[in-house]
């Protein structure tokens, strides 16, 4: 999807658990649509999608809106089969023995970030509307921790960039005058929002 | 016995059955959407799609001045 948007070049890292890495890449370079674009994002914003919003603001194709942070899922899994996997004399008796999930592989930004625990952080965040749900890999027991790798050559976007401090600060004039977006102080609910 | 007290509070509070016909009425607007309707709902009514598209209105504010610019 990230490639809809932007020329070729690589869009994702993944490295398995013995350290060897591999560069996935956008391969085809017609575009879309190569007018502004924005990319909603919340907490609840996981894994493919988080690909999609590192991608695109690594590359500065996209602006990213949203909460604090994206959920933080930044690994692979594999689901195996025991039923086919563990065919031992007589294993038989004991189908079905269900499936595992294993994590086999990390990915990371083409700038080398881990999008693993701390997520995408958008350019301009926006008052939280379910902040206090604690949804994200940081709020999980034993979340595998942020880290990073080398980055790789790409080619950032340079067709109409946003100037994001002027963007962030007229949002945020926006946002104080909007009691929809605003977010009040703990115990000082507003009272012009329904309980 | 609650409920029929609870019945009966419900027959008086005339506006809370506003507010029960009103939520039910946009229930089955809501029930009867597309996809695409849906999300046309969502970007005119949803404060967060409505800064989105304020940004995305700055941005091509910014985009025709810097177009501009460099023209000049």
């Amino acid at each position: 999807m990230a490639g809809l948007f932007i020329e070729k070049g690589p869009i994702v890292q993944v490295r398995s658990s013995g350290g060897a890495s591999k560069v996935l890449e956008d391969q085809d370079s017609s575009i879309a649509y190569e007018g502004p674009l924005i990319l909603l994002v919340n907490q609840f914003s996981a894994s493919a999608s988080e690909i999609v919003a590192g991608a695109l603001q690594d590359y500065r194709r996209a602006v990213i809106i949203g909460s604090e942070h994206t959920h933080g899922k930044g690994t692979v899994q594999l689901i195996m089969n025991l039923d086919e996997t563990l065919t031992l004399h007589n294993m038989s008796r004991y189908q079905p023995l269900g499936a595992l999930r294993l994590t086999t592989q990390k990915f990371y930004r083409v700038s080398g970030e881990s999008t693993q625990y701390r997520g995408v952080v958008p350019d301009i965040i926006l008052p939280d509307r379910q902040q206090n749900s604690k949804f994200g890999e940081r709020y999980l027991d034993f979340s595998l921790p942020w880290d990073v790798i080398g980055g790789v050559n790409y080619l950032s976007w340079n067709k109409g960039v946003a100037d994001l401090a002027w963007l962030r600060t007229r949002s945020q004039a926006r946002v104080e005058q909007k009691p929809g977006l605003r977010q009040d102080p703990p115990g000082r609910p507003d009272p012009g929002r329904a309980p | 016995m609650v409920f029929k007290e609870r019945q009966e509070f419900g027959k008086d509070s005339g506006p809370h059955d506003e507010m029960g016909e009103e939520a039910a009425a946009k229930n089955a607007r809501q029930a009867n959407e597309t996809d695409q309707t849906r999300l046309l709902r969502l970007l005119r009514e949803d404060p967060y799609a409505q800064e989105a598209k304020a940004v995305l209105a700055d941005m091509l504010a910014g985009v025709s001045a810097n177009s501009l610019a460099v023209k000049q």
